[in-house]
């Protein structure tokens, strides 16, 4: 029986309204797969584990950008389950025989078997797939997506660029740097700074490619 | 259902395995859940739990892939495999495969085009009689937290 996972259970789960995109690891199967959200929001899903009832993936709402970066292999895969840019995972049970998920649970790589998650050093190193870059270049990094929120407003009015920041093609002509500076900021979502570290800049390989911190 | 000298399990589709696997030859390295290594480890998903494999058929896999075991050419692939999905299995095994041992093919997940890019990830369709057990070579233990 698998470990119980604490979270906040998503109230109509949106397994089915994932479009499956591509298997980018296979063994015995698809394990690590991209999904795309009723909003196009881009999801990097591992395969987590199993027992006689249900298979268990956890599911990471990300950006090209992250993806590119976790593909690369410049980013642990363990280290980007615990430092979402979303500041969350999806963790799906799926009924092994319907085929439909039995559960799905908002939460964080801390609150998901440790054992279970990819070891701590193991890096991808998997080139980033045209379909990504074709599906996803003009598309959106996945916010507070009002589907998996069970809220009835469109994905699309929480979007925001493919990298967490506005397109190019949103400039406003004329506008001053400072004046695009502010405009994004004020496009962020709600709450997407809160779960920034406070040594972001002074460690920023750290949190961006997993290198050792500078020392205190 | 006996085809080109082997001895393929009866609910094998039919072009399965593919006109272009060739028979097994050489050292291959399979992630499996126990060492000594049981049969359970060398059972191919559709064989050992149908309903998931007719799951995953709809996810990227079509049914001849799931009669087939998952192998790597590479040790290191293998690893690469065990650590990030670390509920496939603790150990590695390495087995010295020969034509009687049944069918491979070259089937890397990305750039399947041009295997050279991509993972030494092979299908290996096994011959129904063949026991790879006593031609496991090697088990090492896969690194974990």
């Amino acid at each position: 029986m698998l470990a119980e996972i604490k979270g906040l259970p998503v109230a109509n789960p949106p397994w089915r309204v994932f479009s499956f995109s591509e298997v980018l690891m296979y063994y015995d199967g698809p394990r690590l797969s991209l999904e795309r959200g009723p909003g196009r929001e881009m999801y990097l899903a591992w395969w987590n584990d199993i027992d006689d009832r249900v298979e268990r993936w956890v599911c990471l709402p990300l950006s090209l950008s992250r993806l590119h970066t976790v593909l690369s292999g410049q980013m642990p895969s363990r280290y980007a389950m615990q430092h979402p840019e979303m500041g969350y995972l999806l963790v799906f049970d799926l009924d092994l025989t319907t085929d439909t998920a039995v559960r799905v649970i908002k939460t964080t790589a801390d609150a998901i078997p440790q054992n279970s998650l990819p070891h701590p050093d193991a890096r991808l190193n998997i080139p980033l797939p045209p379909s990504a870059q074709a599906q996803w270049a003009d598309t959106v990094a996945p916010g507070k997506s009002a589907a998996l929120a069970g809220e009835s407003q469109p994905a699309e009015s929480l979007a925001v660029g493919a990298a967490g920041n506005a397109s190019p093609s949103d400039g406003k002509a004329g506008e001053s740097i400072l004046e695009m500076f502010d405009r994004i900021h004020r496009e962020m979502p709600e709450g997407a700074f809160d779960n920034l570290p406070s040594d972001g800049a002074r460690n920023y390989k750290h949190y961006l490619y997993g290198w050792p911190k500078d020392a205190e | 259902m006996v085809s080109d000298g082997y001895n393929w399990p009866a609910d094998f589709p039919p072009n399965c395995p593919p006109g272009a696997a060739l028979p097994a030859d050489g050292v291959f390295y399979r992630i499996i859940k126990s060492n000594p290594p049981g049969l359970d480890d060398f059972l191919p998903l559709y064989h050992l739990n149908r309903g998931l494999a007719e799951r995953r058929m709809g996810r990227g896999a079509n049914r001849c892939e799931t009669m087939g075991l998952s192998i790597y050419a590479e040790l290191s692939d293998a690893e690469k495999a065990a650590d990030q999905f670390s509920s496939i299995g603790d150990w590695i095994a390495g087995l010295t495969l020969t034509p009687v041992a049944g069918k491979i093919l070259p089937t890397p997940r990305y750039h399947p085009a041009a295997p050279e890019n991509g993972d030494s990830h092979h299908t290996w369709w096994k011959n129904e009689n063949y026991d790879p057990i006593p031609n496991t070579t090697m088990v090492i233990r896969v690194r974990r937290t």
